[in-house]
């Protein structure tokens, strides 16, 4: 396999690259191996396993032209100014709400009523009932809820959760 | 209304200030997020020839709103939605590059999915017109704004409980004739069970105690001359003997009587709604997984069948049971049936008790139990590549957590019914100690007979069940109207792809057109882009591209599993929503990227399209997709049986199966979809003669990878991205140099390689022969 020509991720060293915020589109621009990319997204790989590292830099317009730059193995190797944008770009793709104590849930037909706290403030939102692809497991114990609209809601770990909480999400999601 | 809403007055000073006065503006909405993601309210505003995002600054002048961002118009190619993780972007097109005009979470994905479209409008020149259908949103309830399930499903919320109640009884109409004869019979058997405690009271009372018996009683005595209490006790156990066995009598006949009716019910439910899930759209499929759309099949009808059984045995015998106890029991003497009613908010809590902690249980333990039956399915569905990988072992310990998961379950649901049930029985049992204690006093202070106090605990043991059961009602009926709510569901979806009144029958010549025809699965994202194209009947067209070009999708739309979201597909001239389903399906073959074949012989497969097929029919088309020899090597020839999806078959021998399939409907319009992919390059080369013959008249169109498949076509398409990016035959293709002649390079390559690996093997022999010499 050694002297085959195939395609390897390439892994980008924290001292070849540069990140600087293009200031007119407010977006990130990244400087690799004297090479300039402009319009730089920022993806996590693992989302789940590992969410602050392993993250891939990737430029183009639409899915089918998107090619993936590097990845970088873990941004707290690099400057702090470049780790604040690789931030930024990572909040403009993931919008995730974390659960920190659930006020009320509530069954009426197949639907659940849920009223709780998160990270993004006190929000009401509605899951059907019984359905096992919307309640996932997220790593492992923790549990990732979409509801109706496909919002993302996360309990990165039960275990954290304050007993009333934990109580009346298991009366209701037991998988 | 949602893209014309009111701007408060503080932004329109604003917008004054750049000289955007309020009738310049097109179009203009909020949203509920700022670019970085957290909940704020910004606006959109479109006019004729900028647009522009208002919102509050976050560093400074927290709360006053300014002018984020402001592009004109011209500057514009396109715009779209970006749907990333938990939200999306309106995004437009600028240069080469996409700019992001504001972020939205998932709650406004429709009306922004209509924002794009406007603003794509008013890019190409045409100008905006917001009508009253821009506010419509099926997903939502349009009496609360909740979320349906199903698009154009109906709210849980707002769903006229009592409407559901008639409906359902109407459904059960047919079945009036037996379930009058089931009611006439559950009076009878209540009369009966009211007999026996009346009965103790006067063999206690009058054959024991020595009281003169009433007169009915004497008068009936008198008619079998029993007048001493040795004969009046024969009389009476004898009644009793013959109330009991009536009860019995009538309980076995009502019980087969409710179970044919219930069966029946649920047979017919399950007919229709599986009828009318044949009878939805593919889309309806690409919303609901199979799995649930099964369990609505079963589970929910089943659900409804326990309810007939609740109709019948349950709660209408138990009302009507304690209507006539408590009649017996207050008309023997009301301060004692006071007594008995004492317990009743013990009972209540009781049943309260069970649905709020011993049923959950109970679901937790069916939820688990089907969980790991999804497991074992899979794990033995899979169990090639199980053993292929060498993950017995691991799989074993997936299945003991699941197993242990369901053990624990057991354990809850049993620990609870264990504890619950004793506790209530000794609620039950208060009410007899009550009358133990209360009736005890009255029978010593003689004012009443100790036969009363008899009849009294007789009456008693059969009223704290039926109460419970009544005051269950409700949530009884929940649990109904949920299941009847979910099938009323789907009977009530109708099919997206409906033929319009006037749709026609036609003999399709196979003339195809695509003008302008713009599609996505989901409407944010098109997949086809704007395609037109022509396809004389007769053709012969190949299709090739990039895995995830359009092509599948550019035949779902010929074939009219899904319609265009702009734009006409036409045939032979005619808008193909004009021309009826069944006749336009009849005339086009169609060969799946994955055959699916049925449980049956392969005679049967090969006949599908065409039951009455003759055998010969089938034979010949058979041959033409070079299938005859291997089925006839079977043993059991054309009467193999293929198990489940085809197994039994090879991949590529599916195929020819399938093509087969096709050929025998001799549709005017074929379509193979990789469909000699897994086949073998001497069996392709065969088939390929075969279908130059058999496509002779017939409009062709076959996808391709494998190149050299296509060399025969009479044009080839070249698609990328949901475009079409060149066409013409495989020589004009070949001189144009694009991306058609890069794949052709690409994979005449590839045969090379292969070639000097076939040479290299040869070579290695011969020197091996050499050595051997
Ligand atoms: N039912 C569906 N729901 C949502 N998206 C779909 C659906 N079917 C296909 N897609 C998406 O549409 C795009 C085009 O798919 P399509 O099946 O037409 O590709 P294709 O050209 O046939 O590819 P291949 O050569 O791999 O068969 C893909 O990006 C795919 O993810
Ligand atoms: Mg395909």
């Amino acid at each position: 396999m050694s002297n085959m020509c195939y395609s390897k991720i390439k892994y980008i060293h924290p001292d070849c690259v540069r990140f600087f915020n293009d200031e007119k589109t407010n977006s990130l621009s990244v400087k690799l191996d004297c090479k300039v990319y402009n319009h730089v997204k920022v993806y996590r790989t693992s989302p789940i396993s590992y969410p602050t590292k392993y993250i891939s830099l990737r430029v183009g317009t639409s899915s089918s032209e998107e090619t993936e730059i590097g990845i970088i193995r873990d941004p707290d190797s690099l400057p702090l100014e470049s780790r604040a944008l690789i931030e930024r770009e990572l909040d403009k793709r993931y919008f995730i709400h974390i659960i920190t104590k659930i006020h009320s849930i509530k069954e009426e037909f197949s639907f659940l009523y849920w009223d709780v706290d998160t990270d993004k403030g006190r929000k009401e939102f509605v899951v059907a009932s019984r359905a096992h692809h919307r309640i996932t497991e997220y790593g492992e114990n923790g549990r990732i809820i979409l509801d109706l609209d496909w919002n993302r809601y996360q309990i990165p770990d039960l275990r954290d959760l304050d007993e009333q909480s934990r109580r009346l999400f298991y009366r209701y999601i037991y998988w | 209304m949602q893209l014309k809403m009111e701007l408060p007055e503080d932004i329109l000073l604003l917008l004054a200030d750049v000289s955007i006065q309020k009738n310049n503006i097109l179009l203009c909405t909020d949203t509920d997020l700022d670019v970085s993601g957290n909940y704020a309210q910004e606006w959109l505003v479109v006019t004729e020839s900028r647009i522009l995002r208002i919102g509050a600054e976050i560093s400074e002048h927290y709360g006053t709103s300014r002018i984020l961002l402001d592009i004109p118009v011209d500057s514009i190619k396109s715009a779209r939605i970006d749907g990333r993780v938990g939200s999306s972007f309106l995004e437009v097109e600028v240069d080469d590059y996409f700019q992001e005009i504001l972020r939205f979470s998932n709650v406004y994905a429709q009306r922004f999915g209509k924002v794009v479209g406007k603003i794509n409008e008013l890019v190409k020149g045409r100008s905006i017109i917001i009508t009253e259908e821009d506010d419509e949103d099926r997903r939502r309830c349009s009496k609360c704004g909740r979320v349906i399930s199903a698009t154009g499903g109906v709210c849980p919320k707002c769903l006229n409980k009592g409407a559901v109640f008639i409906r359902f009884l109407k459904l059960m109409t047919p079945y009036w004739p037996t379930g009058l004869m089931i009611f006439v019979f559950l009076i009878c058997g209540i009369f009966l069970d009211l007999l026996p405690p009346r009965l103790t009271k006067m063999l206690v009372d009058n054959v024991f105690g020595g009281d003169v018996p009433p007169k009915w009683f004497l008068s009936i005595a008198n008619v079998f001359d029993a007048t001493d209490p040795m004969s009046w006790l024969v009389i009476l156990v004898f009644s009793l003997a013959t109330a009991q066995l009536l009860r019995i009598c009538i309980n076995i006949i009502n019980g087969r009587l409710a179970t044919k009716m219930g069966t029946q019910i649920a047979f017919d439910l399950r007919q229709r709604v599986y009828e009318r899930l044949q009878e939805l759209s593919i889309s309806y499929y690409d919303r609901n997984q199979v799995g649930q759309l099964m369990t609505r099949v079963n589970q929910d009808i089943e659900e409804l069948q326990g309810f007939v059984w609740q109709v019948t045995h349950g709660f209408i015998v138990n009302m009507l049971l304690l209507v006539g106890i408590g009649i017996m029991l207050f008309t023997m003497n009301p301060t004692l049936a006071l007594y008995i009613l004492l317990p009743t908010p013990l009972v209540a809590s009781s049943t309260y008790i069970f649905w709020r902690f011993v049923r959950p249980k109970y679901r937790r333990y069916w939820d688990r139990r089907a969980k790991l039956n999804g497991i074992l399915y899979a794990a033995f569905s899979g169990v090639r590549v199980v053993k292929a990988f060498a993950q017995e072992a691991r799989e074993a310990a997936r299945f003991k957590l699941y197993s242990h998961n369901l053990r624990e379950a057991k354990i809850g649901v049993d620990v609870a019914s264990s504890t619950f049930h004793p506790i209530v029985g000794f609620i039950f049992n208060l009410g007899g100690l009550i009358v133990w204690y209360a009736g005890g006093k009255d029978v010593l202070a003689d004012t009443i007979t100790l036969g009363t106090l008899m009849a009294f605990l007789g009456y008693l043991g059969m009223f704290y069940g039926p109460l419970a059961q009544i005051i269950n009602m409700s949530q009884w009926l929940t649990s109904f109207m949920t299941a009847a709510h979910r099938m009323f569901d789907i009977l009530d979806t109708e099919p997206e792809i409906v033929d319009v009144p006037y749709a026609k029958d036609i003999d399709i010549q196979g003339e195809i057109e695509f003008s302008n025809v713009t599609f996505g699965y989901f409407r944010h994202n098109p997949i086809l882009k704007d395609m037109n194209l022509k396809i004389n009947s007769g053709e012969m067209i190949g299709i090739v591209g990039p895995s995830g070009s359009g092509k599948t999708t550019l035949i779902n739309l010929i074939c009219r599993f899904y319609d265009p979201n702009e734009g006409v597909v036409k045939i032979d001239g005619l808008d193909i929503r004009t021309i009826s389903k069944t006749c336009l399906r009849r005339q086009i073959g169609l060969v799946l990227q994955e055959p699916f074949l049925f449980r049956g012989t392969i005679a049967e497969n090969i006949a599908y399209g065409r039951p009455d097929a003759s055998f010969e029919e089938i034979m010949e088309a058979a041959k033409a997709a070079n299938a005859h020899d291997f089925i006839v090597r079977f043993p059991d020839g054309y009467d193999t049986k293929l198990g489940e999806s085809g197994s039994g078959l090879s991949g590529g021998e599916r195929q020819r199966v399938s093509i087969a399939r096709a050929l025998l409907c001799d549709p005017k319009i074929l379509i193979l979809d990789e469909a000699t992919s897994s086949v073998d390059t001497e069996s392709e080369r065969a088939i390929q003669e075969a279908l130059s013959i058999l496509t002779k008249g017939r409009t062709t169109i076959a996808i391709a990878h494998r190149l050299s498949t296509l060399r025969n076509s009479d044009r080839i398409i070249v698609m990328e991205d949901g475009r079409i990016k060149e066409m013409g035959t495989h020589s004009e293709l070949m001189e144009l140099d694009g991306l058609y002649h890069r794949l052709v390079i690409i994979q005449l390559q590839l045969t090379k390689d292969s070639e000097s690996i076939s040479q290299l093997a040869e070579e290695s022999r011969l020197q091996r022969v050499a050595g051997d010499n």
